[in-house]
């Protein structure tokens, strides 16, 4: 609020609004619910709620089956109902503490039937079984937490646990393999991405895919550096190529086809695709060499310069601040240890770094006096 | 439907759902081909994971999941009348008492491997399968899948066990 105050205050000095919207902003944002809030109601809820089922299955030798799954069902029609008299008050914060509530203890339900009937199946299972049944509640909820994280468990339960299964089953699992598999997730997730950004309808879905494919992609790019730049960490063995190469082939498939989607539905604008397809290209070809040759020495920090550079000019032209300016922190760190693995001594890095700073300096001059004439080029805009 | 309706709907499917998976519990344990199996811990000292036995069942095949290629997942199907081990679901003709699972590790995997128990009687029910007395009933649902019914001790239902020795 203080931030949001201080804002106004620059834009009212500056004429952009009048003193009366000030108030009226601060006003109406006053009224909104606080995310601090909602929160620690969420963790009281989810207290609460794993409470109450801990103590009906440590004391469950003395209450019979069929009066604990009743009392079971009895809290379930209990929460829906508090959501659904919040909803009719149209009382957004409290209906979305009881959906909340009530994904819980569909869950605990679930542990609950498998509890009394002696069900030892596997949790991600048990998970999926969950994520299934609610997936329609969660559709409903308004705001972000909830169906996050839904997905972020649907994404691992639904998607990854089976894959990594289906590649056991052929036997495959390996090293190799799974660094391929790493390298596909962010592209798969991008799937989901494109898709829901194109039906413009789940927009806390959409965030949450976001997100999870940022993280995929962060975690990808850090596996794939470490796996090139020690040798150690990806033993060469002919035999061991068969998932490693299904992977990247399945990888490159994946990123041609939310690529069309991309530019045959208009997701973004001409450059700023045409920019996301090199980032794509120069990924794709680090997930190939980290998943195919052996480690070699220096070349994943050549791949993670160039990838964060481009996505730092994505974000720039997109007007993210941060996530550029963070990008750039990530190119510099990654330099640094770049010159201290390479040549150990702090002289030659100090030198080392100098020349990579007049080089990037030089290029950013360059690129500044140009960069009229090439995006004109790259929007396809006559000049 | 209107926003109401559906919100309704969305609350009273997954309650229907887990009633409906209850029913099926129910049934598979009251109306299952009854099979009674020796049981033995695979890790003595660890053999009490919270509020459950872990144990192995002795399916009393001398060859099953033996072999190299049972290193990776496969699905595998254990018949009891007649008894053989086999690659793909039976037909009826084939086989009634049958159990599905998969062979990972050289290990038969069915998910029935937990029995929940009290924590008081923990250590005594523990003691007891270490020193080979128990045994588990299982219900089968004639689709390759089964359920427990009850944990033996000497023969005797393990609350009746617990009874006589305390």
């Amino acid at each position: 609020m203080a931030s949001l105050t201080r804002r106004l205050n620059k834009w009212c000095r500056a004429g952009l609004i009048d003193e009366q919207q000030v108030v009226a902003i601060e006003h109406f944002e006053a009224g909104q619910p606080s995310w601090l809030l909602r929160g620690l109601l969420g963790l009281a809820v989810t207290s609460i709620g794993i409470g109450v089922i801990a103590l009906v299955a440590s004391h469950w030798e003395n209450i019979p089956d069929v009066i604990m799954l009743g009392l079971m069902f009895v809290l379930l029609v209990i929460i829906a109902l508090g959501a659904w008299a919040m909803k009719m008050r149209n009382n957004s914060t409290g209906a979305e503490l009881f959906i909340f509530a009530f994904l819980i203890a569909c869950l605990a339900a679930i542990g609950l039937i498998s509890q009394t009937f002696n069900l030892s199946g596997r949790l991600d299972h048990a998970l999926l079984f969950w994520g299934l049944i609610v997936a329609p509640i969660t559709v409903m909820s308004q705001f972000r937490l909830v169906p996050a994280l839904w997905l972020w468990v649907m994404l691992v339960v639904g998607l990854v646990i089976p894959i990594v299964e289906w590649v056991d089953q052929l036997g495959w699992l390996d090293q190799r393999t799974a660094i391929g598999l790493v390298g596909i997730l962010p592209i798969t997730t991008a799937i989901g991405l494109v898709a829901l950004n194109k039906l413009r309808r789940f927009d806390n879905f959409e965030w949450a895919f976001r997100v999870i494919t940022v993280f995929a992609w962060f975690s990808a790019i850090v596996i794939f550096d470490i796996s090139l730049s020690w040798e150690a960490a990806n033993p060469t063995n002919k035999d061991e190529l068969s998932g490693a190469s299904l992977m990247v082939s399945f990888g490159t498939l994946l990123s041609l086809f939310v690529f069309a989607l991309a530019w045959f539905w208009e997701i973004f604008p001409r450059a700023r695709l045409i920019l996301i397809g090199v980032q794509l290209g120069i990924y794709l070809s680090f997930l190939a060499l980290a998943s195919l040759t052996n480690g070699v020495p220096y070349l994943g920090s050549v791949f993670v310069i160039l990838l964060f550079g481009f996505c730092a000019t994505d974000m720039a032209r997109a007007g993210r601040r941060s996530a550029a300016q963070l990008l750039l922190v990530l190119i510099g760190i990654r330099m640094l240890t770049f010159y201290i693995d390479a040549f150990g001594g702090l002289a030659i890095t100090a030198v080392g770094l100098i020349c990579v700073g007049v080089l990037i300096l030089l290029t950013t001059l360059v690129w500044y006096r140009k960069r009229h004439n090439v995006m004109s080029w790259l929007e396809g805009v006559p000049k | 439907m209107s926003g109401k309706y559906r919100f309704v709907a969305a609350l009273i499917f997954p309650m229907l759902c887990l009633a409906g998976f209850v029913l099926w519990n129910v049934w598979v344990a009251t109306q299952g081909q009854k099979l009674t199996l020796p049981i033995r811990g695979f890790d003595p000292r660890d053999l009490l994971a919270g509020h459950y036995l872990a144990y192995r069942i002795e399916y009393g095949f001398e060859s099953l999941c033996t072999g190299s290629k049972n290193q990776h997942e496969k699905k595998t199907y254990i018949c009891f009348a007649p008894k053989k081990i086999l690659g793909a679901r039976p037909q009826s003709s084939e086989c009634q008492k049958y159990l599905k699972g998969v062979c990972k590790n050289g290990r038969f995997q069915t998910g029935l491997d937990r029995f929940y128990i009290p924590q008081k009687h923990a250590r005594k029910l523990e003691q007891a399968v270490v020193n080979k007395k128990g045994e588990v009933i299982l219900s089968l649902d004639g689709m390759g899948g089964a359920a427990i019914t009850d944990l033996l001790i000497d023969g005797l239902s393990w609350k009746k066990w617990v009874s006589v020795k305390d």
